[in-house]
């Protein structure tokens, strides 16, 4: 499940970047629905081992609500719905210490919005609400994952403890996991995965947010420790950063290297 | 009449893809020829697009390719893996050539030139010459995990490019169809003999079914003989229980088992295949 914060605070400029925070948020969706999209794809088509949600707040005064027209669609509807493809150029090892442009087609589902309050409190209700319901359906399954792209300003209440009653649900096989993205005005250096509040800025949002952010799980740690920093108390907590990593670390089979 | 002793060689191969799945999933390989002593097993990685082409290339094209690993200058690593260059350049053509990328949606394209991988494990074998007659020596490489064992007497020898199940992960080094990507696979190379008799084997196994075997020789259990013996009757069944049991990992299987024998016989060196 995907929330995605469209407040009006979301056109203010982020870290040390010119670029609006709300533009940040949608590459960061954009990216991770392609790449979760992208993990699943096989050469028949996209195999749906999720069911997504993505609930937007903000956008008008005090909304909260399902940003594609129903609650749950399969992985599979979403990777056949994009609202356009634009062609990209990325940047890539040419395998022998060079590097090439490569054009790359970009999904794009959610342009950047920027307008009303920041009703984060009924948003993880709204949350709360759809996950107890798929869970019920699903009491075996690997438990949902719930990414929150936010500025952090919640303005309905105070959102940590709407939080850690969604992280109290759970299925056979673990709690709900809350991973925050934490899209900040705030200047630093990216922080990715921190294991404690003293490694973030003196920002009590980014704060708030890392406490509300769940442990990455030992079998996320097994995999990604031996490509990137993280650690037994690493928390999914990015600020100013990529969250992309924790869809790659996601455990559906054998992994494959990435193009550097 | 005049009767010498022959080794036949003789090669059984078994496949089962994973359960619950199409036979058209099945995403390994494996190829053999006789006549050029060469096998070779390849499992294709699941996050990957068109992987089963890209390992039925690794596999057919090491056998069927002039290489041999009996005539490189020398049995290192570099000059293997040089050897391996022109083969692999032309299957990544090969494989980039078979797909219709103008049909593909953006998700299929996308995946696809990020590359196919798979692992892979190639064997070649002769027969040593003069008093040494009773000798077969081999030769192997391999990138990941696809496992070799050596069988004497219903004993296992040893195991390569792995010898702890252990070392089994879902990270197992690949070869890609992407050169961009291949500069940091590891290849291993082994070599060794085999001594003629009614149960010396080579047997070469995709993953699963290795972790598996190793596990069961590390708790001292001869269970995993019935997995790689032609001989089992209904090996499938034998393994489908396994995997019901969640003793093997539910994954695509591929067993290919290389005898040799010894009888008296009129004529010279036979050569037969079996496959199920």
């Amino acid at each position: 499940m995907f929330l995605l914060d469209q407040s009006g605070s979301m056109s203010e400029g982020f870290g040390a970047a010119s670029i609006p925070k709300a533009q940040g948020a949608a590459d960061a969706i954009n990216r991770l629905l392609q790449e979760l999209i992208l993990k699943c794809t096989k050469e028949e088509g996209i195999r749906d081992y999720f069911d997504v949600a993505i609930i937007g707040y903000g956008s008008q005064q005090g909304y909260a609500g399902a940003l594609i027209g129903q609650k749950f669609v399969k992985l599979s509807w979403l990777g056949e719905h994009p609202n356009k493809i634009e062609e990209r150029t990325r940047k890539e090892s040419d395998g022998a210490g060079g590097i090439v442009e490569n054009r790359v087609k970009f999904p794009i589902w959610f342009d950047p919005v920027a307008s009303g309050d920041t009703p984060m409190c009924k948003a993880l209700e709204l949350a709360y609400e759809w996950v107890s319901e798929w869970i019920t359906d699903h009491q075996d399954a690997y438990p949902p994952m719930i990414f929150n792209i936010t500025d952090g300003g919640a303005t309905d209440a105070d959102p940590e403890s709407a939080a850690k009653k969604i992280m109290s649900l759970s299925t056979s096989d673990g709690n709900v996991l809350i991973y925050n993205c934490h899209i900040s005005g705030t200047k630093g250096s990216e922080i990715l995965f921190p294991k404690s509040e003293e490694e973030l800025p003196a920002d009590e949002l980014a704060r708030k947010l890392f406490r509300m952010s769940s442990l990455l799980p030992q079998e996320v740690i097994n995999l990604a420790e031996k490509e990137i920093a993280v650690e037994q108390n690493s928390r999914g907590f990015a600020f100013n950063a990529d969250l992309v990593n924790l869809i790659k670390f996601l455990n559906i089979g054998t992994r494959t290297p990435e193009l550097q | 009449m005049r009767c010498t002793e022959v080794i036949p060689v003789e090669v059984s191969a078994f496949s089962m893809q994973k359960l619950g799945n199409k036979p058209s999933q099945y995403e390994d390989s494996y190829y053999y020829e006789l006549r050029k002593r060469k096998l070779a097993v390849a499992d294709g990685a699941s996050e990957s697009c068109f992987a089963k082409s890209w390992a039925d290339l690794l596999t057919s094209s090491f056998v069927q390719s002039d290489l041999s690993l009996f005539r490189l200058s020398d049995f290192e690593v570099q000059t293997v893996k040089q050897a391996f260059e022109p083969i692999l350049a032309s299957i990544r053509e090969e494989w980039t050539r078979k797909i219709d990328w103008a049909s593909l949606p953006w998700y299929i394209e996308e995946k696809s030139k990020r590359g196919a991988f798979a692992t892979f494990l190639g064997v070649e074998f002769k027969r040593m010459r003069r008093k040494r007659k009773r000798l077969y020596k081999w030769r192997a490489v391999a990138v990941g995990d696809c496992c070799m064992f050596l069988l004497d007497d219903t004993q296992l020898q040893g195991s390569f490019p792995l010898t702890s199940s252990s070392e089994f992960g879902i990270t197992p080094c690949l070869l890609s169809s992407n050169s961009n990507i291949s500069s940091k696979t590891l290849w291993s190379i082994k070599e060794g003999l085999v001594k003629v008799g009614k149960s010396s084997r080579l047997v070469l196994a995709t993953d699963a079914v290795a972790k598996w075997i190793l596990q069961m020789a590390e708790s001292g259990k001869n269970t995993w003989s019935n997995a790689v013996s032609p001989e089992t009757v209904s090996r499938r069944l034998f393994l489908e229980e396994l995997v019901n049991k969640e003793e093997i990992r539910n994954d695509d299987i591929t067993i290919l088992t290389l005898g040799f024998h010894s009888f008296l016989r009129q004529s010279g060196l036979m050569l037969s295949f079996k496959g199920s």
